[in-house]
């Protein structure tokens, strides 16, 4: 089965998170080979086009809610794609309506995860805060720790 | 006629970049009140842009739109450049047309095969679509990512591009990259060549309405970045002659100007620019074009999404040639001397001319900015074809088909400010 991780993310502060993660994630080499890596900036519909048979998706992005700064969300996406997260994105055609694209098409394999990483700094000129950094290791252990047991 | 009393209330233009809402009142068989409302907050870039410097501009403008930022950036270094009557030379000039072009194709791309193609076939949105014509929504996902590796290659990334600078691109892509991209733009050339005959193809509503055309007309190509104003009413216009004819004003029911042409609604974008300039298309664009069987000019506004296949099909092929004739040079920009003056510009963003003026002072701070955008020209042309398209269709017919037929009708224009998404929450009064 193949694998996408895809992280989102841009160069500033601690919206970078999504794509350190993934650059975590590359840098270990117990990996298995099916699994591929993919940073984007911005248009949530980019992946789509990478991925051309059935694929499990694994999305790292920044979150802002309520909760403390460093706190990791996860979400699993089945087949009964919410659409009420959809939000304020380009055209309306954000991460959700791309998996529901890519559920039509059928290139999902089973369900879809996603970690978000509560943020708080996103200007260009503020430093990644301490408790986002403390983050990375352990999404990046649980996600391997995911993908070897498969 | 009848006395049925039909109060359409579209209060949120859902999923959308932009805030709008659509009002209709129908009595005694006519459209006694129609309005496109649109109420997204003001962004207030011309104010922002007061007081920085012209080195600043390109990359505040990017963020003035997610989809068509090069167009921003565009406008803006051709309105610099012209008052410090610099010319960056044949290199930047190709590359500007070539990062456009991919500007165009994402954003037609996207608009044909996710927003608009779902309207003409029958389905509620794209991912619903998708499942009968997956061939078709694979190549509008391909097509919109080619673009925007384009826009990322001399952009440095696909949103909010940042590689453009006043005289030029901060960076010159090595050979390595622009090979990779030109096999890939070659490889998908054939999806491009069967979409022109498949927007044709589509069950386009027949609607002829009689329209000014407004669109940029260059001396010997196709117009991107250069040209004069033109209109299909006579009217050839330098660049920074626009405010002799075209007056924006404001309606209190938008928060967006509506810009007029001789007090008069017309028409930019794709449609305006194919009607304008078919005789500038190269003969490998104008024989597919010609063999759709629709004539250019063309009255039918929906027709506009058979001119954005044609455009994709030109892009593609500019983007080609200019690939293939690839060369790194020494320094990818020329330097800039300021000088006091006002700057002007006009480009064609995928939407339509996008018109820039700057008040410069003598160190090169802008003291004062005027943006006029496509949606803003298009939008008394949408409440003209609206009002027209309407009582042409029906105003007998069930209210969740004026609803539908409304909805078509705006997404059609592909505008910006409500990115031509689905309408939600619809209110009826009787």
């Amino acid at each position: 089965m193949n694998v996408l991780i895809v992280g989102f993310g841009s160069y500033q502060a601690d919206d970078q998170i999504g794509w350190l993660i993934v650059d975590q994630l590359q840098s270990l080499e117990t990996l298995p080979n099916n699994v591929s890596f993919l940073k984007i900036a911005g248009n949530a519909m980019v992946w789509l086009a990478q991925v051309e048979v059935e694929t499990q998706l694994i999305f790292i992005d920044a979150v802002r809610s309520e909760k403390a700064i460093g706190f990791i969300h996860r979400l699993e996406f089945s087949t009964d794609l919410p659409l009420t997260l959809s939000t304020f994105s380009s055209h309306g055609l954000g991460l959700v309506e791309s998996l529901k694209l890519a559920q039509s098409l059928n290139l999902l394999n089973g369900s879809s995860l996603f970690y978000g990483v509560e943020i708080g700094r996103d200007k260009s000129f503020e430093l990644i805060s301490k408790d986002v950094i403390k983050s990375i290791p352990e999404v990046t252990a649980e996600i391997e720790k995911y993908l070897l047991s498969d | 006629m009848s006395n049925k009393e039909i109060n359409i209330r579209v209060p949120v233009l859902a999923r959308v970049e932009g805030e709008g809402a659509l009002e209709l009142d129908i009595r005694h068989g006519k459209i006694e009140n129609l309005k496109l409302n649109i109420f997204e907050p003001p962004r207030l870039f011309e104010k922002f842009l007061e007081g920085r410097h012209f080195t600043e501009v390109p990359d505040i403008v990017a963020r003035i739109c997610g989809i068509c930022p090069v167009a921003y950036q565009m406008s803006a270094v051709h309105a610099f450049e012209d008052l410090f009557e610099v010319d960056p030379g044949p290199w930047v000039r190709d590359m500007r047309r070539l990062f456009y072009c991919g500007e165009w194709i994402e954003s037609h791309a996207l608009h044909i095969h996710l927003l608009a193609a779902p309207d003409f076939l029958g389905y509620e949105s794209a991912p619903a679509m998708a499942k009968d014509y997956p061939k078709e929504v694979r190549r509008g996902i391909e097509l919109q990512n080619v673009g925007n590796e384009i826009v990322k290659l001399l952009g440095g990334r696909s949103v909010h591009p940042v590689g453009v600078k006043v005289g030029g691109f901060f960076h010159a892509p090595s050979s390595l990259e622009v090979k990779d991209l030109l096999e890939k733009l070659k490889q998908l050339l054939p999806l491009v060549e069967e979409l022109l005959p498949w927007t044709a193809s589509l069950n386009l509503p027949q609607d002829e309405q009689d329209f000014t055309s407004v669109a940029l007309r260059h001396s010997s190509e196709y117009p991107i970045n250069e040209g004069r104003i033109d209109s299909s009413d006579g009217l050839n216009l330098g660049v920074k002659s626009f405010s002799q004819h075209f007056v924006e004003h404001h309606e209190p029911h938008s928060t967006a100007l509506h810009c007029l042409l001789d007090g008069k609604p017309y028409l930019v974008g794709p449609l305006a620019r194919v009607n304008l300039n078919f005789d500038r298309l190269p003969m490998d664009i104008k024989i597919p074009a010609l063999a759709t069987g629709i004539k250019f000019p063309s009255s039918n506004v929906f027709n506009s999404i058979v001119a954005r296949a044609i455009e994709i099909l030109y892009a593609f092929h500019q983007s080609i040639q200019i690939l293939e004739n690839y060369s790194r040079p020494k320094e990818p920009f020329v330097e800039i001397k300021t000088k006091a003056g006002v700057a002007y510009g006009c480009t064609e963003a995928p939407r339509g001319i996008l018109w820039h003026r700057y008040e410069v002072d003598g160190d090169g701070f802008i003291t004062k900015a005027r943006i006029v955008p496509p949606t803003s020209q298009n939008q008394a042309r949408m409440e003209e074809d609206l009002t027209n398209a309407l009582t042409k269709f029906g105003l007998e017919q069930a209210e969740d088909k004026i609803q539908f037929r409304a909805e078509q009708i705006i997404r059609n224009y592909d505008p910006c400010i409500s990115c031509a998404t689905h309408f939600l929450d619809l209110r009826i009064n009787r």
